[in-house]
């Protein structure tokens, strides 16, 4: 599942200096070899800004997987209030955005998710809390032999 | 010599005798109970287990002898409760609990089990089974249809979001779109209800959403464009979406 930290510097036109840059690369790599992309509902909410002018994409390999009941259950369960009370005092971050965070973790849990692709440190947390495995973009990223250790 | 005490799962109903009891239907309502019984005494580690058999008469009957005969009672207690759904199964009872409640709703119409310890039987019931015409979850699922069709239209779905295959009841129309496409993927929404262990059971078709083959990367990049493209403003996206950076 790609975090909206991740999806939206892959779709968007402008690489900006706070962007992973492994992003978009990421996402085209992921398509090429075919694997699955997960996109939650609540990532698709972060990513509007407006009234939407045309559906989503039904694409192949591109999976929008919606905040259901079962990953209500998994947000209840999982990310009570108490606990997301407690990550906003560890990291200072408002609960809306907490919850946000949680209900895309919940979202990738419930929908068997392999790995969560997010730059979130405090996503990154609720994830691994429960399980899921969790990496950066630019974890993916092959390294590439310096000029000099090839000439 | 004071005869051991028994654990006994009967069978009863009209016509119901020994001679004339569903053989395999008894056996495997009596097989299972005794499974569960030792398994929910497992659950709580101690170690239950039966010897011996006996048919009894009137209704039919099998009964066993328990090698420890108070546990026997206690678990049998909470193995009626469990088998009720009034107390969730333990963990590794799942299955035989899924199992047994199979087995007593596939008993004929007018037909009762019990498990009896001393005089008293205790009827053996499932609970009630969710039914379609009371769905109370809709979902939306990339699915592939695995099978279709049947007198009842409907398909057999298979997705990466349910960590089982499941069927559902479909339209003429949404079966003949789902049968199209087996074997590939498809959006379904559908109306279900869920077992215990949160599987689907039962449910229908709402509608049938076809996955297009656009390349995706491009279908993406166009739809954010259109409607997201406030992003490419913004200097800082993870400050914006309140994001602690690594």
């Amino acid at each position: 599942m790609l975090d909206s930290s991740v999806l939206i510097p892959a779709l968007g036109k402008r690489a900006r200096s706070t962007d992973d840059p492994a992003s978009a690369a990421l996402f085209d790599a992921m398509l090429a070899e075919r694997h699955q992309i997960l996109v939650s509902t609540p990532t698709v909410a972060e990513m509007l800004r407006r009234a939407p002018v045309s559906p989503l994409p039904r694409t192949r390999l591109v999976r929008v997987v919606p905040f259901d009941l079962a990953a209500a259950e998994v947000l209840g369960q999982r990310f009570p209030p108490s606990v997301l009370t407690k990550v906003r005092d560890h990291t200072g971050s408002t609960l809306h955005y907490i919850k946000y965070d949680a209900m895309i973790v919940a979202c990738a849990v419930r929908h068997r998710a392999d790995v969560l692709i997010t730059t979130d440190a405090k996503q990154r947390k609720l994830a691994s809390s429960v399980g899921l495995r969790c990496a950066a973009p630019s974890e993916f990223a092959t390294k590439q032999l310096a000029l000099k250790q090839i000439t | 010599m004071r005869e051991r005490p028994e654990l006994l799962v009967e069978l009863d109903g009209p016509g119901v005798s020994p001679e004339t009891v569903d053989t395999l239907a008894l056996l495997r309502l009596a097989e299972t109970y005794f499974r569960l019984v030792g398994k929910v005494a497992e659950a709580s580690s101690m170690s239950l287990s039966f010897r011996g058999l006996r048919v009894r008469d009137k209704c039919a009957a099998v009964r066993a002898t328990p090698n420890n005969p108070e546990l026997a009672q206690l678990v049998s207690v909470r193995a009626l409760r469990i088998i009720s759904g009034e107390e969730s199964a333990p963990r590794g009872t799942e299955i035989l609990t899924s199992n047994i409640r199979s087995c007593l709703r596939s008993l004929p119409t007018g037909h009762v089990a019990r498990a009896r310890w001393g005089k008293r039987p205790h009827p053996l019931v499932a609970p009630p089974l969710p039914t379609e015409e009371h769905p109370w979850e809709t979902v939306e699922l990339r699915a592939i249809p695995v099978r279709v069709g049947g007198a009842e239209p409907g398909a057999r779905l298979r997705s990466a979001s349910e960590g089982h295959e499941f069927t559902v009841t479909a339209t003429t129309e949404q079966a003949r779109r789902l049968g199209a496409v087996l074997y590939s993927e498809v959006d379904v929404e559908l109306e279900v209800c869920r077992d215990f262990e949160g599987r689907i059971e039962a449910g229908r078709v709402v509608e049938v959403h076809a996955v297009s083959e656009d390349e995706p990367a491009a279908a993406w990049r166009q739809w954010f464009h259109a409607n997201a493209s406030e992003w490419d403003e913004i200097e800082d996206v993870g400050a914006e979406l309140g994001r602690d950076r690594d």
